[in-house]
């Protein structure tokens, strides 16, 4: 009786310190690997983009409750396993990314809360992403519990490259707002948390201070292996309006010694060539104006790292005449919303910025109480000559929306003429909401999802995400802003009017009757 | 049969019954009562103190850095641009160097039908709040030229200083988009439906959310200003809310640089309470100007039409300014710009406004949208001014309801209960054989109403000078009365019930009056002045002789839209005649004045005309 039990003590016990301290335990995690990357980039218009990039492959579970996790948080294995999800990708992005200033995104993200899963087939797939979401919303400490059917789609169109059979599901939440309360559990599933390697440099402080933030992660399941990848992308103000200043005054901390799990460890500077970067990087390449410096922290210690700009970069005015010169990404996608009173529509604007035809998938999720009329679609093309024509979709697929249940969408498949803007209107009505559906804030108006512009990116094009290797086809998303809509609003006040008068009158009478009834009334004769 | 049940107090309930008895007494006093509310409305005691009903605006509660070196040097690159390029690239290149995203548009507009093309400029720039998700903006906007054909290159200067500002900060919740138009009302009209995507023709394609909030600033040519004139009235009679009046108000009180309400300063509070009544009324007519003409100050004013808050605030100069005085004689050069500390003030006031825009969570509801304000900082709410409304709407409806009992022979109106059945039949004869030419005379009049509406936008109305409209409109008022002498030479041949024609009228009107003085309680008192209180009191007094018919006629021309609009042209303050300005003004703003002088004040004057000429 007794051997087994210190069995399984002792598994208990290596099982801890193999969590623990994963770099000691071979045994479980020789397939376990983790790189952690930092791309720090001068954006046009003076401020700096941060992006951090973490990847962990491992083994994929077995035994699910068993199951060793080294490197790999274990929350998110154990949910990928028990809601059968093969991809997962879950962002939150605050503040918009400005294209025509900055350039390419270094991954398309759309304001909000985004899940997007593809799950198993066979079981309830709605079952699965309830459960799924719910879970998630623990994890993060976000609200994606409120992903219920109205704002969960099931595009076919806008993410087929991703598609590998079972049902995909993307659910939005565009009135999430990012905070440490959804940072702190993300860095908490880094090996290394925020205590050594590039992470070290994730001050809250620093990152809630931006004019851009996305916290990401992507989890993706094949057969054997798990791949989890974390990504911060940050853009900021530079420490001061000053020619020199170092990466630890503008991220608040300084860069620690790299993560000893870590199998790689870089920092990538993407600069002007007038920039001088000390000390001196481990390898540079130039490309365009621009130069890439690249440190290899597991070679090397580097502590800091400082920029010294040029006097050209003196005058402000100049950054933005410099910003006309950055390469703009091949699809910009804008939308808003027309009109005014209890009907409007949404108007969007696709720019074709490449010298070739492009083909994208547009997707629109709206919903329900904008009830939406297809027949109003209409799609025009104002090519490079100034002539605009009726653009014909290749593909419609528009499902309607059900009232409390579904929101209506729209994916059309279209073939953007070269150096073109297309501009895409449908109208809706404005329904009415029960009082018990408008937010707490009423008045302000409701927040729609952004619309998702897909297309994949030719090799070689050189503007590109990057998540994107260059040299490959990639499949990028363009996320336009959020739009707002104000609908008819009640004057909240009056049941409470009505409450207070009934109340009042109600006690008033039952204070009166209740008196009548109990008090007995009796003539006193004074004592003598 | 129930029209003639009721008509024979078959089935009426008791309070009717009183009322009736007492309709032919009531409906004077009432009418004159609904006056005399109006004329107690400037009292102090009417109104009350104006208080913020939106807690998160929180005025006032900000230290306000406007005025630094920079924003200074960005109002002299106006200047300098200015010198070498045109308004709208000068005022383009300002904006993108302080990093706006900035965009052109060019359109053009007709200002009443097929009267030539205008062409416009319209510039802006978007200031982007960092972090936000550009969902919501708030806008400044500036004419290149103040509501009196000043020059406003004052206000474009100090809007590139707050840009300047603007940008430097970091605590923007929403997009601030600056707008110079070089157009007036027009320009930013053209600019609203571009940007709310309801035209094709000029589109947008650089623009930020739904607009929470508008700002149009006027400063024209002085050293010094005494302080802002505040103007919030719609082009249709919209008015912005309260608490944003109020906010400003507050705020510019605290920058001393005060904002009075249509330019009125302060009565001392020890005034003679009857100086502090003559002033509160002096504003009262303004804002009643205002809002039932659409003559508003400003280019705040199409704002409004799509819901959104706008105000205009607009520099006074100082009596004895020389600038001021320099420009009026046309000599006036653009470097004689506002001593230094005036236009930290007023940017400063901006400034501290805008940060109380930026701090709603919320489109501006909490407070009411439907007020007077007699005095600055005081306002009259809704409740206590639409009794008058009302009594008014009572007036009519009381004397409708006694004339309809008063048609017909005397007999119909005896209470024996042997003649009941004969009594009903008389009353049914009597409907029948009258009501079809009441109701045709009616319809006459209003399609001659209905020409007046349409001529003017059927004809190629180049020829709608002023002089020609002047011509127009007296020959459409002779032809009318000739139809009308006319119609009624036809009917004095003819049974017909002055009663019952005055009655249908009255109600015809009284629900006009009604749903007019819940949109825009100034035009609901205007018609009810000018078409109503003729009304009630027509044919009052016998009318059997010739000089009696006469003289009536006479006194009803003179309440006629001719006649008034010709006195109004100078009591409104209009450049032009009435008439063409309430087309201009319906033609391109959608504003009811026009539509409504076509379809019932003229009709309901000629109706008067006809029931006082029926024998």
């Amino acid at each position: 009786m007794r051997i087994p039990r210190l069995a399984v003590l002792a598994a208990c016990g290596s099982f801890v310190v193999a969590a623990d301290t994963p770099s000691k335990a071979p045994a479980g995690t020789t397939a376990e690997m983790f790189s952690e990357d930092l791309t720090i980039a001068m954006l046009a218009d003076g401020r700096v983009l941060l992006h951090f990039d973490f990847e962990m492959h491992g083994p994929q579970a077995t035994n699910s409750s068993l199951h060793s996790y080294g490197l790999l948080p274990r929350q998110i294995g154990e949910i990928a396993q028990r809601y059968g999800v093969s991809e997962l990708q879950l962002a939150f992005t605050q503040g918009t990314w400005r294209e025509a200033r900055w350039g390419v995104p270094p991954a398309a993200q759309g304001i909000g809360a985004e899940v997007i899963a593809q799950l198993a087939d066979g079981a309830d797939a709605d079952a699965q992403w309830s459960g799924l979401t719910n879970a998630l919303s623990g994890v993060f400490c976000a609200s994606l519990n409120f992903v219920g059917t109205e704002s969960t789609t099931s595009p076919r169109l806008a993410f087929a490259h991703s598609q590998r059979g079972g049902a995909l599901r993307h659910g939005f939440l565009p009135r999430e707002n990012v905070c440490t309360e959804n940072l702190t559990p993300w860095i908490k599933q880094l090996p290394c948390q925020a205590q050594s390697g590039v992470a070290a440099l994730l001050n809250p402080h620093r990152l809630f201070n931006m004019h851009f933030l996305s916290v990401a992660m992507a989890l993706n399941s094949d057969a054997d292996t798990l791949r989890y990848r974390q990504t911060l992308s940050v853009v900021v103000d530079t420490p001061a309006y000053d020619r020199s200043w170092a990466l630890s005054a503008l991220a608040g901390r300084a860069l620690a010694a790299p993560c000893p799990v870590a199998t790689r460890s870089s920092v990538r500077v993407v600069a002007p060539a007038a920039v001088q970067v000390a000390p001196q990087a481990d390898s540079t390449h130039s490309a365009g104006t621009s130069v890439t410096h690249l440190f290899d922290l597991q070679r090397r210690r580097v502590d800091d790292i400082v920029f010294t700009f040029s006097a050209e970069f003196d005058d402000k005015t100049k950054y933005w005449a410099a910003a006309k010169d950055t390469p703009v990404p091949a699809i910009a996608a804008h939308r808003h919303i027309t009109g005014h009173g209890s009907s409007g529509g949404i108007e969007t604007v696709i720019t074709n910025h490449r010298d070739v035809p492009m083909t994208v998938a547009y997707f629109d999720a709206v919903p329900w109480y904008l009830r939406m009329y297809a027949h109003t679609l209409s799609v025009r093309a104002t090519g490079a000559d100034g002539h605009t024509s009726q653009l014909t979709p290749n593909q419609i697929m528009f499902t309607p929306a059900v009232d409390r249940g579904r929101p209506a969408v729209l994916e059309l498949e279209l073939e953007l003429p070269p150096q073109s803007r297309t501009v895409l209107r449908y109208d809706f009505d404005k329904g009415f909401l029960k009082y018990s559906e408008h937010p707490p804030d009423a008045n302000r108006g409701f927040t729609i999802a952004p619309a998702i512009v897909s297309y994949s990116l030719a090799p070689s094009d050189t503007a590109r995400p990057l998540s994107c290797t260059p040299g490959t086809t990639c499949a990028v998303r363009v996320y336009t802003e959020p739009a707002l809509a104000s609908l008819p609003t009640p004057d909240f006040s009056m049941p409470y009017n009505v409450i207070t008068f009934t109340c009042t009158i109600l006690a008033l009478f039952f204070g009166r009757i209740f008196n009548l009834l109990t008090r007995d009334f009796a003539v006193l004769t004074p004592a003598k | 049969m129930s029209l003639v049940l009721s008509g024979q107090g078959e089935k009426t309930s008791p309070l009717l019954r009183v009322a009736r008895k007492y309709s032919a007494y009531l409906s004077y006093p009432l009418a004159i009562c609904g006056l005399l509310w109006l004329l107690a409305l400037p009292l102090s005691s009417f109104s009350r103190r104006a208080y913020f009903s939106e807690n998160a605006m929180m005025p006032g509660q900000v230290y306000t850095t406007f005025g630094t070196q920079s924003h200074m040097d960005a109002m002299d690159r106006v200047d300098a641009e200015l010198k070498t390029k045109d308004q709208a690239q000068a005022v383009e290149a300002v904006f993108a160097s302080i990093g706006l995203d900035t965009e052109t548009q060019e359109f053009t507009y007709t200002k009443v039908p097929r009267i030539g093309k205008h062409a416009g400029t319209n510039v802006h720039g978007i200031l982007r709040a960092p972090r936000s998700d550009s969902v919501e903006a708030l806008v400044i906007a500036a004419s290149w030229t103040t509501a009196n054909n000043a020059s406003n290159v004052n206000a474009v200067r100090l809007m590139a200083g707050l840009a300047q500002y603007a940008s430097e900060q970091v605590y923007w919740a929403r997009d601030i988009v600056f707008v110079v138009t070089d157009s007036g009302e027009q320009g930013i009209e053209e600019w609203l439906r571009a940007y709310q995507g309801l035209t094709t023709t000029s589109p947008l394609f650089v623009r930020s959310g739904i607009i929470q909030a508008a700002l149009s600033l006027e400063l024209p040519p002085a050293k010094r200003y005494t302080g802002l004139g505040l103007y919030f009235e719609g082009k249709g009679g919209q008015l912005a809310n309260l608490d944003y009046v109020n906010m400003v108000q507050y705020v510019s009180r605290l920058e001393r640089m005060p904002a009075y309400l249509h330019g009125l300063k302060d009565v001392p509070r020890r005034a003679h309470w009857w100086t502090k009544y003559t002033s509160a009324t002096q504003l009262l007519l303004r804002q009643v100007r205002a809002q039932a003409f659409g003559l508003s100050t400003g280019i705040h004013a199409p704002f409004l039409r799509y819901r959104i808050d706008a105000i205009t605030l607009a520099g006074l100069p100082q009596p004895d300014d020389p600038v001021s005085a320099v420009f009026a004689h046309g000599l006036f050069t653009d470097a004689d710009v506002p001593a230094a500390p005036m236009q930290r003030q007023i940017g400063r006031t901006i400034e501290a406004s805008f940060r109380s825009l930026n701090n709603l969570l919320e489109h501006f509801h909490q407070s009411f949208f439907f007020y007077m304000l007699p005095a600055n900082q005081r306002y009259v709410s809704i409740g206590d001014y639409i009794p008058a409304a009302g009594l008014m709407i009572a007036s009519l409806l009381l004397q409708a309801m006694h004339l309809w009992w008063m048609q017909g022979p005397d007999e119909l109106r005896s209470d024996s209960p042997h003649t009941r059945i004969t009594r009903i039949n008389a009353y049914y004869a009597l409907l029948r054989a009258t009501l079809p030419s009441s109701v045709g005379i009616i319809w006459r009049v209003h399609a001659l109403g209905l020409v007046l509406l349409l001529i003017p936008q059927l004809i190629a109305s180049s020829v709608l000078t002023d002089a020609t409209t002047t011509a127009y409109l007296f020959t459409m008022a002779l032809a009318s009365i000739s139809m009308v002498l006319h119609t009624s030479d036809i009917y004095w041949t003819r049974r017909i019930e002055w009663q019952q024609l005055k009655s249908i009228v009255s109600v015809y009107l009284a629900v006009v009056v009604a749903c007019l003085s819940v949109m825009n309680f100034s035009l609901a008192v205007a018609l009810f002045v000018v078409a109503g209180l003729p009304l009630v009191f027509t044919r009052v007094c016998r009318v059997d002789t010739r000089i009696r018919r006469a003289l009536g006629v006479l006194m009803l021309v003179a309440v006629s839209p001719v006649c008034m609009m010709t006195l109004g042209m100078h009591v409104l303050g209009c450049s032009s005649n009435p008439f063409r300005v309430f087309l201009a003004d319906f033609y391109r703003f959608g504003s009811l004045v026009y539509p409504l002088v076509c379809l019932v004040y003229w009709p309901v004057n000629l109706l008067c005309m006809i029931i006082v000429l029926i024998q």
